[in-house]
């Protein structure tokens, strides 16, 4: 193998790897949506969410649930839009972006475990989802800037 | 001779634009490299920022309730007959357990959101009565509380000392909890100070410290790990409520196991 084929085989690599980054920010951030979507809809409702934790509705009553005036359910939802948006966005500021959305994202997700942990001592399942989520794309984010630069 | 010198003079000119090319794309790697760090460590000093707010709004400080938020809670419980910490009439079939700590800022709002209705529903007609139990979880302020409470207790004024303390409520763990503090609730549930201070430096203060200990097996017995949580028993047996903010499964349940 010539190093221009040694160049190219690295590039293409690169590219496959780069695809399945993008695919899973989309679908990590599909999965934030429609979580956030969910507990929105089911409170507009009026109905309690399905809740195996047990904590889903006194997380939802207390004064947490709320962030200057807006459902934190709702700002959730933003959030992940922007952040599929910015995935399907070529180039290395949508990758600054969107890793300093994640990182965003993953801070705030952990404030809210520890209000719920220690403040409202419940633990709702949605909210421990968004989470888990909010952390795996960190990870993706952070490995495909590593990619980018 | 001329040849040669425009033959350098090319040379050198290319030299320049290489240069000046390798120094145009190293400011633009530089300037790519400051913007991917640059914008994410921007955006985790603000988070940052904003969630040490977020965390800190409110702590160390106790809400000084007006009188007229007062005399709203106070009338929750006003007329209902009290034995010991039971809010309720005595022949009610059904007694609903709340286990709570009184520094919990989730069992104030349990108070505010869904007391007030189930003591409309359940309590004044004699579905039901209420006991609260006092499962301290959050710290030493939070035994004192309940230590008060009894001693409030003991006088028949449990719940309008619940009331006052829960519309008094300051940030958990901060130490609001001192002896004028539990006074003035006191003074404000219109128990008598004196006789509660008599009782918590007494012999009594032993009577509530063994309840405390109790509801702590008792809870941990009905798989309680947190506050506020309910459990409702009666003639027809025992039924726990996942979560306490559902009102309508605490009224279901009462009128499930009120017969047996």
């Amino acid at each position: 193998m010539t190093m221009p084929d040694v160049a190219a085989a690295n590039a293409s690599n690169r590219g496959g790897v780069r695809r399945g980054l993008r695919i899973a920010a989309v679908v990590l951030a599909a999965i934030g949506i429609v979580i956030g979507a969910y507990l929105t809809i089911v409170h507009a409702s009026g109905h309690n969410p399905i809740c195996s934790t047990g904590g889903c509705e006194t997380v939802a009553a207390s004064k947490y649930a709320h962030l200057v005036g807006v459902r934190v359910s709702t700002i959730g939802i933003v959030g992940y839009v922007v952040m599929l948006i910015l995935a399907l966005v070529p180039g290395y500021i949508a990758r600054s972006l969107n890793l300093a959305g994640a990182l965003v994202a993953a801070i705030f997700s952990g404030y809210l475990t520890w209000l719920e942990l220690f403040r409202i001592h419940a633990i709702c399942q949605w909210c421990v989802g968004s989470a888990i989520t909010s952390l795996l794309l960190l990870c993706v984010h952070i490995w495909w800037t590593l990619l980018e630069a | 001779m001329g040849k040669a010198k425009r033959e350098r003079g090319r040379e050198k000119r290319a030299q320049r634009e290489l240069t000046l090319e390798q120094t145009t794309v190293k400011m633009r790697q530089s300037r790519r490299r400051a913007i991917m760090i640059g914008v994410p460590v921007a955006a985790v000093v603000v988070a940052a920022i904003v969630v040490g707010i977020l965390g800190s709004q409110g702590s160390g400080t106790t809400t000084h309730a007006s009188a007229s938020k007062l005399q709203a809670a106070l009338a929750t419980v006003a007329g209902i007959p009290q034995q010991g910490r039971t809010l309720g009439k005595v022949s009610a079939p059904v007694t609903i357990h709340e286990y709570a700590d009184l520094q919990c800022p989730i069992c104030r709002e349990f108070k505010e959101q869904v007391l007030p209705k189930l003591i409309t529903d359940e309590i004044r007609t004699g579905k039901a009565k209420i006991t609260y139990e006092p499962f301290v979880i959050l710290g030493d302020d939070s035994y004192t509380a309940a230590e008060a409470m009894q001693a409030a207790a003991a006088q028949g004024r449990a719940w309008q000392f619940i009331e006052a303390f829960y519309t008094n409520q300051g940030e958990e763990r901060t130490g609001y909890v001192t002896t004028s503090f539990v006074n003035r609730m006191a003074t404000d549930a219109g128990v008598d100070v004196t006789k509660m201070r008599a009782a918590l430096n007494g012999d009594d203060l032993k009577t509530y410290d063994d309840t405390i200990s109790q509801t702590q097996s008792d809870a941990q017995a009905n798989g309680f790990t947190g506050t506020p949580s309910i459990l409702v028993e009666g003639p027809g047996g025992k039924k726990t409520i996942s979560d306490a903010f559902n009102l309508g499964s605490i009224e279901s349940a009462v009128s499930s196991v009120s017969k047996a």
